[in-house]
């Protein structure tokens, strides 16, 4: 496969995707992954409850079992869940960071990271040598959304960062999935009015049905040439 | 609600078929749906229409109001709008004048999620969800969309636009259309321009497509 070259990847993308498209995208691994098969994105709260372990570790399997590859933040909680779920089953995994490749955040997540690096794929739109600021997160997750054909919201509170990546997926046109008991959670606000714009209630049991309805919009097709 | 409207669409899909060819038409669908359409494809799409322009005259000819039909939920001024990218590419060609009347005001569930036809939302869902702002310039309206399956979101559409302007002549055109052999889901060809009609059941509230 010829190397990744981000200005060609730009090129590809929509004047829609443009508009919050990273400036560039530095890969470490399997670059392959970005470009072809169905991406679907878990993520979710760094201090999640065991059920959202649960949860993001069944939908991660799931997805693994039918061939799609897991994206998410590498973050506490939920996106290591689910990144971790992913390889354990197998799987594929992009992580989209919220650091330079070189930097781990948290810490603590270091060899996982560089497992991914070395098996799997990371990606960042920082430089190495670029500070982490907390501006730098709510940037990957609209990348995230970006690189992904749908994204699942498992667990967020009601001032999360992960509600950047909702919207941004929604501005996309990309499905977008949020847990049926975090809808139906009265405490919060965001999932319903998230629901108003287009995400979708999913459970982990309705997923492989959802996965047809799932158009692969990241990819590249020369599709003219078919008809 | 509207007993029947005229539907057309270009090119159709397998949901579910392994033959190269279903593979391929769900690429298209895909890039349909991701709003990616390049001057490679309006050239292709511009050959086929005109190939079957008599056809087609009906639904896409200078004097008819392109209506892009919208998304499953309301709109926000950014987001990605397929459809409208359609109709847009559709008066490029001279084919129509669009104008964005037909309004989502609350949500729905995403059609294509769900196989099943008793799962996805009803006509009167639909019907119910949209609104029609502003004004109509012609008598001839083309609701333009990506994809055709079933027709409940096109009829219920038109009937919300028949119930504020009469005396319009309200049509559906579509890029895409659900198929595949009863058999076994595959399809023969994706290029396959069809003429139909969608119909409206009061007794069963349903609507269902066929081909004329």
């Amino acid at each position: 496969m010829p190397p990744f070259k981000y200005l060609d990847f730009y090129a590809s993308l929509t004047d829609t995707e443009r508009k919050s498209a990273p400036q560039d995208l530095f890969l470490e691994g399997d670059a392959s992954l970005l470009l072809s098969g169905l991406k679907v994105a878990i993520v979710g709260s760094r201090k999640p409850s065991e059920q959202g372990i649960v949860d993001a570790q069944c939908l991660a399997r799931t997805l693994v079992k039918h061939g799609v590859t897991v994206v998410s933040g590498l973050a506490e909680g939920i996106d290591t869940a689910a990144h971790q779920a992913a390889i354990n089953a197998g799987g594929r995994t992009i992580a989209v960071l919220g650091t330079p490749l070189n930097t781990s955040y948290p810490a603590k997540n270091r060899p996982l990271q560089e497992e991914i690096k070395r098996n799997h794929l990371a990606v960042s739109q920082f430089p190495v040598g670029s500070p982490v600021t907390p501006k730098n997160f709510p940037m990957r997750n609209k990348t995230m959304a970006l690189i992904s054909d749908a994204t699942i919201i498992v667990e967020a509170a009601e001032q999360s960062g992960t509600r950047h990546q909702g919207w941004e997926a929604l501005r996309l046109g990309r499905v977008i999935f949020i847990m049926k008991r975090v809808v139906e959670d009265k405490g919060l606000t965001w999932p319903n009015e998230m629901v108003n714009y287009g995400a979708q209630e999913l459970t982990c049991e309705r997923l492989p049905a959802f996965l047809e309805g799932i158009p692969n919009v990241t990819a590249r097709s020369n599709h003219a040439t078919f008809y | 609600m509207l007993p029947f409207i005229k539907c057309a669409t270009l090119l159709q899909y397998s949901p579910r078929g392994i033959s190269e060819q279903s593979v391929r038409s769900r690429e298209v669908r895909d890039a349909i749906k991701a709003g990616r359409i390049s001057d490679e494809y309006k050239e292709r799409f511009a050959e086929i229409i005109a190939d079957h322009a008599e056809k087609l005259r009906p639904f896409l000819h200078p004097g008819v109001t392109l209506v892009p039909m919208p998304r499953s939920a309301p709109r926000r001024a950014t987001d990605l709008w397929p459809a409208f990218e359609i109709a847009e590419m559709l008066s490029s060609l001279s084919l129509g004048l669009v104008s964005t009347c037909l309004l989502r005001q609350s949500a729905v569930k995403k059609s294509a999620l769900f196989s099943k036809a008793d799962e996805r939302p009803s006509v009167k869902e639909h019907f119910d969800s949209f609104s029609v702002e502003n004004v109509i310039p012609t008598a001839d309206i083309t609701l333009v969309d990506d994809i055709l399956t079933l027709g409940r979101t096109s009829i219920a559409a038109a009937s919300r636009i028949a119930e504020k302007y009469p005396a319009v002549t309200v049509r559906h055109f579509a890029v895409l259309q659900t198929k595949g052999r009863p058999s076994d889901g595959e399809l023969d060809k994706i290029l396959n321009v069809e003429i139909g009609t969608i119909k409206y059941s009061e007794k069963t509230c349903k609507a269902h497509h066929k081909l004329d």
